[in-house]
């Protein structure tokens, strides 16, 4: 006899489970319509552009590989979140295998029949192996949900009445299995060992015992009115379980844009009122993120305004906005709670660094950054409220051309060219590559003396570049992050004609906001350039043989911190790390937390301009861990980390024994002049008139 | 009710004070390379009690600035806050005129916008610290002038001004039109909306020169500048020494004392 399976073994009425299938899917239809209802109150948006079919593809081939959940492509993940990730791939892709399984049965049953011998035992064993998945994946959410209780979570009714289901289900099933094996033969064939965990648990309850027929029956009852009464559960609650349909097209549907561009306001010469204070006013797409999400708190935990003590969560946010969603829909529109300052409150919005951890860290691609920069828009255009720190930044870009202002910048934009022999565009010889210094590293002392190392690297190894000089503006990256588009809009019109009058085809830059903007977002406004971060030009240069890594006796441990727009955003993870790696005196140690997921160093999205009296300060907590990674050095690529970092080491008081220098200053310390240049190794200071203490 | 705002497009007082250049010779002041010109810090303020008193009685508000091309941004800032219209004096050498020139030319400028209950002007010009253009224009119009003000408020027709005394601040009335000079206390002015730019954008600004205004310069400045330097600050250090810390203090304190600094 060969081995194979009765479909409806022992069981009457078996086809009844088609028809409550065919009930149950109207209800499954029309709890997609009452949220798509839900996502039509927002606006418009055209997420069906080019490129869209390749989504739906790559978006498939992620969940599939569970890619972010397991940090495919990234930098490791820690224990825990890799816990999280096998937990999760064990019960999606074990419901999965059973799901499969199942519909291979009912192909079999009703329409060829082709599982006998060989072909049955195989399914019989993808379904074995998709139950023991399932089942090892719930006992693992279990004892992480309620034995190690990670704070990302919190525990709803829901989670419990999900997980118990779930349980149920796969439990009944085996158990179904093993007293089928039971009751069919007095001495099992040796098939039936296919059906491992089945055949274990019959031995447990008895081989040949022909009496355990009716509780077959009745848990096979039991089995069909958990999974078709779960259904209707997950309907009716609207359950997070309803993710498995959600989520999915929220992957499909992921915004295509640059990762580095926010989406420029619609109409600005004709609008009333800017950004959104009303959660009507967010497109379909935003409000589907709302529902998309699962409160997995992926992006709470590196969240760095959270971790830090402030009470930001970015999945508070999505859950905050969700209700809000779901409380203005069901009233009419007429609920009178704000979405700013009620459903969200403004503190929470001025505390995002827009670094963006929480949407890389986010499984199912909910964009939080462009929903608080919408309100920031609303806040700083429409409200004109802002933080007294901010109205100061934004008066400065408006008055002075950049973000810095007050005492303690006590240079002026072209200070840090002294001495340097430096070619100023189209007052010099004729080039297309312009060195775009930017506000941070002309202005603050520190930032200066990168911006010269960098230089002295680029004329030893001859690169031919001209700079704006004294005159260069703010590339208006603050400005934007900040929600005061309009000015943004003013200074990237303004430098891009300046670039395209002047014939620049190239930009260097050592400031990963300037580089982020110039080369993602001026291209909105027609300013199409070949933007260059320094870390990528210095590799470019050293894979050339333009500049040499030089012996030294001492060596020195330095850890390498990610910069969110150079990293997260731009995706420029190498370079930096291959230039270090290739200085010979250096030993490079990762910190805990970086590359994809490193924490940001408090910095970004008009932060920096920013009092932080809530919480810890972000740079300290960074700072700590660079110290902790055990290194002496910490290399950053961003004027705004390094400054950043300087804080907390002399805050901390570690400057006697831990440093924070950028990329450019331990290149040139590492590096082989060619032509006797002069390396410049005194420290910067600019020509300062005698008789004057410059207070 | 209308009101007129004097404002001044100055050197910006933030840059370093060791970047700040002087021709004695030309006795001018050199401006900053690369560094833009601000509106004086007084005159923002003077706007911003325009701006209150416009969000509470309504009110037209005239910018008025003379000065060089550049002094246009100015006025096109005040609009993007708030102001209704804008006039722009364009003098190149605005910066060489004295107090009375420019009270002069600014009073032409009033006479010829007319129809005015309130001017205010900043205390004085967060370059030369004079304080002496918003009186001198009071003194030309022949109408009442209250200096320094905390508060500007309007109370029966007439202006109520909370003016700033060395210790604390007296309540003075005034008919209108007057004239009244504000200082910081008054509040951070504010930033522009999103809205206010765009409508500034589309608002034009009157362009007169000194001519358009009959402002015939010949024999209105009253006062010369004989001398253009920066003063020379010293700074010697004395270290005291004494065996005990107390002994120390009391050698501070008689060295003070000696300074005549306690």
């Amino acid at each position: 006899m060969e081995a194979a399976r009765e479909a409806f073994w022992h069981i009457e009425y078996g086809w009844l489970i088609y028809l409550l299938g065919l009930l149950l899917l109207p209800l499954i239809g029309y709890t997609i319509y009452r949220r798509r209802r839900l996502w039509q109150i927002g606006k418009p948006e055209g997420r069906f552009e080019k490129g869209r079919i390749k989504a739906f593809v790559t978006g498939t081939i992620d969940i599939l590989l569970h890619k972010r959940l397991l940090g495919i492509g990234a930098m490791p993940l820690s224990i825990g979140e890799l816990y999280a990730g096998v937990m999760h791939l064990l019960i999606f892709g074990g419901i999965l295998l059973l799901l499969l399984v199942t519909s291979l049965f009912a192909l079999h049953e009703h329409v060829a029949a082709f599982l006998r011998g060989r072909p049955y035992l195989v399914v019989s064993l993808l379904g074995e192996l998709g139950g023991v998945a399932v089942l090892s994946g719930i006992i693992m959410a279990a004892i992480r949900r309620y034995i190690l209780r990670p704070e990302r979570l919190d525990n709803s009714l829901d989670d419990a009445v999900v997980l118990i289901s779930l349980f149920l289900l796969t439990i009944t099933g085996f158990i179904l299995e093993a007293l089928r094996i039971c009751a069919t033969v007095p001495t099992p064939l040796w098939e039936e060992r296919w059906s491992f965990a089945g055949f274990a648990l019959a031995g447990v309850f008895g081989l040949g015992d022909a009496s355990l027929l009716p509780w077959y029956q009745r848990i096979w009852w039991f089995h069909v009115i958990i999974f078709y009464g779960a259904i209707v559960y997950l309907c009716l609650s609207f359950s997070k379980l309803f993710h498995v349909i959600i989520s999915p097209v929220n992957i499909f549907f992921r915004s295509l844009r640059p990762k580095g561009a926010l989406a420029p306001i619609a109409d600005l010469e004709e609008a009333e009122t800017f950004g959104i204070a009303n959660i009507e006013d967010f497109t379909w797409k935003q409000l589907l993120d709302l529902d998309a999400c699962t409160s997995c708190g992926r992006c709470q935990a590196s969240c760095p305004a959270y971790i830090s003590g402030k009470t930001l969560s970015p999945k508070r946010l999505i859950q905050q906005m969700k209700i809000h969603m779901e409380e203005k829909f069901n009233n009419r529109m007429t609920i009178d709670r704000l979405l700013i300052g009620e459903v969200i409150a403004e503190e929470d919005i001025w505390s995002c660094t827009t670094c963006r951890a929480c949407q890389e860290a986010c499984p199912v691609f909910v964009e939080h950054i462009d929903k608080i920069i919408e309100m920031r828009r609303n806040l700083a255009l429409t409200e004109s409220r802002m933080p007294e720190s901010v109205q100061l930044m934004v008066g400065n870009m408006f008055s002075r051309g950049h973000p810095w202002t007050g005492a303690q910048h006590m240079r002026l934009k072209g200070d840090w060219m002294a001495g340097l022999d430096l070619n100023i565009l189209g007052k010099g010889r004729d080039t297309d590559t312009l060195l775009w210094v930017g506000c941070t590293g002309a202005l603050t002392d520190r930032n200066a003396e990168v911006t010269r190392s960098l230089v002295r690297i680029l004329q030893n190894a001859e690169v031919n570049f001209a700079v704006w000089g004294a005159e260069e503006p703010c590339c208006g990256d603050p400005a934007r992050r900040i929600g005061f588009e309009i000015l943004f809009v003013e200074q990237a019109q303004q430098n891009i004609a300046f670039f395209q009058e002047h014939r620049v085809k190239k930009i260097i830059t050592a400031c990963p906001h300037c580089f982020n903007t110039m080369k993602n977002e001026y291209p909105q406004w027609g300013g199409v350039f070949e933007v260059l971060h320094h870390s990528q030009l210095l590799a470019q240069l050293l894979s050339s043989g333009k500049w040499k890594p030089t012996e030294r006796q001492d060596r020195r441990r330095v850890t390498y911190h990610d910069s969110c727009y150079l990293g997260r955003y731009n995706d420029i993870f190498q370079e930096p790390r291959e230039i270090l790696h290739q200085l010979p005196q250096l030993d490079v140690i990762e910190m805990s937390r970086c590359g994809q997921r490193a924490l940001c160093c408090g910095g970004g999205g008009g932060r920096i301009w920013m009092e932080e009296p809530v919480g810890t300060k972000i740079n300290r907590i960074r700072t700590e861990e660079a110290v902790k990674s055990g290194s002496e050095v910490v290399v950053t690529a961003c004027p705004f980390c390094l400054q950043m970092f300087d804080e907390g080491i002399r805050a901390k008081e570690l400057d006697k024994t831990f440093k924070v220098m950028d990329l450019a200053e331990i290149v040139e310390e590492n590096m082989t002049f060619f032509n006797g240049h002069d390396r410049g190794g005194t420290r910067f200071v600019a020509s300062v008139p005698s008789g004057h203490d410059g207070v | 009710m209308n009101i007129i705002v004097c404002i001044k497009q100055v050197p910006d007082p933030e840059i370093p004070p060791a970047k700040f250049r002087i021709d004695p010779e030309g006795k001018r002041v050199m401006p900053p390379e690369g560094v833009a010109p601000v509106t004086s810090v007084f005159d923002e303020r003077a706007m911003e009690a325009a701006l209150q008193l416009k969000d509470k009685y309504q009110a037209k508000v005239t910018a008025v600035t003379l000065g060089a091309s550049a002094a246009k941004s100015a006025i096109r800032h005040a609009l993007s806050i708030g102001a209704d219209e804008g006039v722009h004096i364009q003098h190149e050498a605005a910066g060489e005129l004295d107090s009375f020139e420019t009270a002069f030319v600014l009073t032409k400028a009033i006479e010829k916008i007319g129809d005015y209950s309130l001017i205010l002007c900043g205390r004085q010009a967060a370059d030369w610290d004079a304080g002496q253009v918003g009186s001198l224009i009071a003194e030309n119009l022949a109408i009442p002038v209250v200096t320094v003000a905390r508060k500007v408020d309007l109370k029966d027709s007439k202006v109520r001004v909370e003016s700033v005394m060395q210790d604390g601040y007296r309540v003075i009335e005034a008919p209108m039109p007057a004239l009244v000079t504000v200082s910081s206390e008054i509040g951070l002015p504010r930033l522009p909306t999103g809205m206010g730019i765009l409508k500034a954008s589309r608002i034009k600004i009157t362009n007169w020169n000194v001519q358009d205004i009959g402002a015939e310069l010949q024999g209105v400045r009253r006062s010369q500048l004989l001398r253009l330097y920066i003063p020379v600050r010293e700074t010697k250090c004395q270290i005291i020494e004494a065996d005990t810390v107390a002994e120390a203090a009391c050698e501070l304190a008689l060295c003070l004392r000696k300074a005549k600094i306690i």
